[in-house]
């Protein structure tokens, strides 16, 4: 009897992750940035099989040629298909965005946490590096690192990462230090739990909300960044397209009206950025069992 | 009786301040504090917000090192066991927190945070694991199926109660409780006290409580240690400490405690003047500066714990010499007979409403109540 009473109420409780995924769905704006940043992943890696039109291949018969029905966003200056090369560029600007932020999370995560949980010396040294990586504007670091290792994508997005790891560094520190004083991770150590094992279970989860709000806006950032490298010549390179690149040559032709070869790549740039902000916004209030 | 646990000469300095051209200053939370706790006993150490008495609990978990002297847990000194040998013994010492709200992780289940020092330490399967987790939960109360919830779920009562089944949950043999029920509702801090008490009795504990409020205390203690500024002025039985306090902060102490009559009024020692900085404590006795006896001697020459028989000690020059205390006036004068009546029946009424339901008070009410009447009218 008390039995099947206990169970009936068991059921009643719903799992964490389902609630987890309740909130986020019911969170108009999350779902929005989720939406978007799926369709441009879809259109990153699905839309290359699809699209008929050859991102590189070039035709003088075309050059600069408007939107119109046999090329919907027009042509580029060597008589590309601009929707091609959007569709291609996706993959090269989502690429840059979440790898150099997973560089940027995992390299400076972990330094924050070993500094703001540990302190010390080990936290003096760690800061001090962080604040003189941080005296750089992000973009200027990034340039700077890029053109040391040299013009790639997979280079650039390295540049990036590491460009963007202090500012989760001292975030990362910033939430341990606050959060390591809690009577909860006192109770940990009264319990003999080992340090490693606090840094897992009782801080980083408790500081994981404030890291992926700032990990999807840096994302962001990242994507611009990547824009920017390749319009300097420093990220994707020709022939292969990226947004920044198409904007970089766009430009050039702005004045004459022929606004198609750099408004649909700045839409795409301002589409994904705003997705991901809107995601993150969502998964912070989500991931918050306080918050209902 | 022996001693289960053991502190000599504690000490814990802590350095604020200070720049590349001014020297830090030092601040001795606790300066020299020695006592020993007897298997089964319940422990209470009292005393004023920032006397310390947080850091001495915290020393004896090795929560914090100390600055200078030993905590010897059941013959072993922690200070001389190291990381791995301190672990295994975190078992057997738990610690009860202050605040429910904030000594509970928010992003573990209440089954998780219960269910720990289990995993810690390994025991058994997660099967067994788990239903001793909910067993833990039914000994303090809370509903097993509630064991999934988060705990800010919970209400202030009960996270304590979680706290207390995650302290139990590594079998300890002593459990400090760090102002256990002191940010609890008065009708809650009852519950839990009980439930502390019952404890003891079940699992054979022995407790440490520390608290700022004497009259918790009372309720709960065999002795209690009154602290001042980092040091022990008094150590004695509850008992005799209630009704014959022997320092003079004690006495300030309990003659704070409000009295539930009405119409008394007590005269009150109250203190003057604030706690003084224990970064810069007073010269001799460090209570000299708000004592009502103080004299030259207590400027200069700092006094010693001192026995004073039947298992008391202060730490008093004068403690022989005192005006006698008003005695037990914490505890209020007799009660007249009347007034003892009426609370012979009140508590006839608690028995009957207790063991028959309320139907049989209704039904024993109208004699009951000419009884009353009658009581007064004689009296």
């Amino acid at each position: 009897m008390t039995l099947a009473l206990d169970t009936a109420e068991q059921a009643a409780v719903p799992a964490p992750r389902s609630r987890v995924w309740g909130k986020l769905l019911r969170n108009r704006s999350a779902v929005v940035g989720g939406v978007l940043v799926v369709a441009f992943a879809l259109i990153a890696f699905v839309g290359p099989f699809v699209i008929p039109d050859d991102p590189v291949k070039t035709s003088w018969s075309l050059v600069r040629k408007a939107p119109s029905w046999s090329h919907w966003f027009g042509t580029d200056d060597l008589g590309r298909d601009v929707l091609a090369r959007v569709i291609y560029g996706a993959r090269a600007s989502l690429l840059a965005g979440v790898v150099s932020v997973t560089i940027a999370v995992s390299i400076g995560g972990p330094l924050g946490l070993i500094a703001g949980y540990f302190g010390g010396w080990i936290d003096a040294v760690i800061s001090r590096c962080t604040e003189a990586m941080l005296a750089c504007p992000f973009l200027i670091l990034a340039i700077a690192l890029g053109s040391v290792l040299g013009a790639s994508l997979t280079n650039a997005m390295i540049a990036i990462g590491i460009a963007a790891a202090p500012i989760f560094t001292r975030l990362t520190r910033a939430q341990a230090l606050a959060v390591k004083t809690e009577d909860y991770v006192e109770g940990a150590r009264a319990i003999g739990l080992p340090d490693r094992w606090i840094i897992i279970k009782y801080i980083v989860p408790n500081i994981f909300a404030p890291i992926l709000v700032q990990a999807t806006l840096i994302m962001a950032q990242a994507i611009i960044a990547e824009a920017s490298l390749s319009f300097l010549g420093l990220g994707q390179q020709p022939p292969a397209p990226s947004w920044g690149s198409m904007l970089n040559t766009g430009k050039n032709f702005l004045q004459q009206g022929q606004w198609w070869m750099s408004m649909f790549p700045g839409v795409g740039i301002f589409l994904t950025v705003l997705g991901f902000n809107l995601l993150g916004d969502g998964l912070r209030d989500a991931l918050d069992p306080r918050e209902t | 009786m022996s001693a289960i646990l053991q502190a000599e000469g504690l000490k814990k300095y802590f350095k604020t301040g200070g720049g590349l051209f001014s020297k830090p200053t030092v601040v001795r939370a606790v300066d020299g504090v020695s006592f020993a706790v007897q298997k089964g006993e319940t422990l209470a150490i009292v005393g004023e917000s920032g006397c310390g008495k947080s850091t001495v609990g915290r020393m004896l978990m090795r929560l914090i090192e100390p600055t200078a002297g030993t905590v010897t847990f059941e013959g072993q000194d922690l200070g001389a066991l190291g990381e791995t040998g301190l672990r295994k013994l975190r078992g057997a010492m738990q610690m009860v927190f202050q605040d429910p709200f904030s000594s509970l992780n928010p992003r573990m289940t209440v089954a998780d945070i219960v269910g720990e020092p289990l995993w810690l330490h390994g025991e058994g399967s997660a099967r067994e694991r788990r239903e001793k987790t909910l067993e833990l939960l039914r000994t303090v109360g809370l509903r097993p199926d509630l064991a999934d919830r988060y705990p800010h779920e919970f209400s202030g009562g009960q996270r304590q109660r979680i706290g207390i089944a995650r302290a139990l949950a590594s079998s300890p043999k002593l459990v400090i409780g760090d102002e256990p029920v002191s940010a609890l509702d008065v009708s809650i801090q009852a519950q839990v006290i009980n439930l502390l008490e019952d404890l003891k009795e079940r699992f054979a504990l022995t407790l440490i409580i520390i608290a700022h409020d004497l009259a918790v205390i009372r309720h709960m203690s065999d002795r209690v240690i009154v602290m001042y500024l980092g040091s022990i002025v008094e150590v004695a039985p509850t008992g005799p400490l209630y009704s014959e306090p022997l320092h003079p902060y004690t006495r300030a102490l309990l003659s704070a405690i409000p009295l539930p009559v009405p119409g008394h009024h007590a005269e009150r020692k109250l203190l003057e003047g604030d706690i003084p900085s224990p970064a810069n404590p007073p010269s001799g006795c460090r209570f000299h500066t708000r004592c009502p006896y103080a004299q030259k001697r207590c400027v200069d020459e700092v006094p010693a714990l001192r026995d004073a028989g039947a298992g008391r000690m202060a730490a008093c020059h004068f403690f022989e010499d005192l005006p006698p205390e008003t005695a037990g006036r914490a505890l209020g004068a007799a009660d007249s007979p009347a007034k003892a009546r009426r609370l012979a029946l009140y508590k006839q009424f608690r028995t009957l409403r207790d063991t028959q339901g309320p139907e049989a008070v209704l039904r024993a009410s109208t004699p009951t109540m000419e009884a009353v009447t009658r009581g007064e009218q004689s009296s």
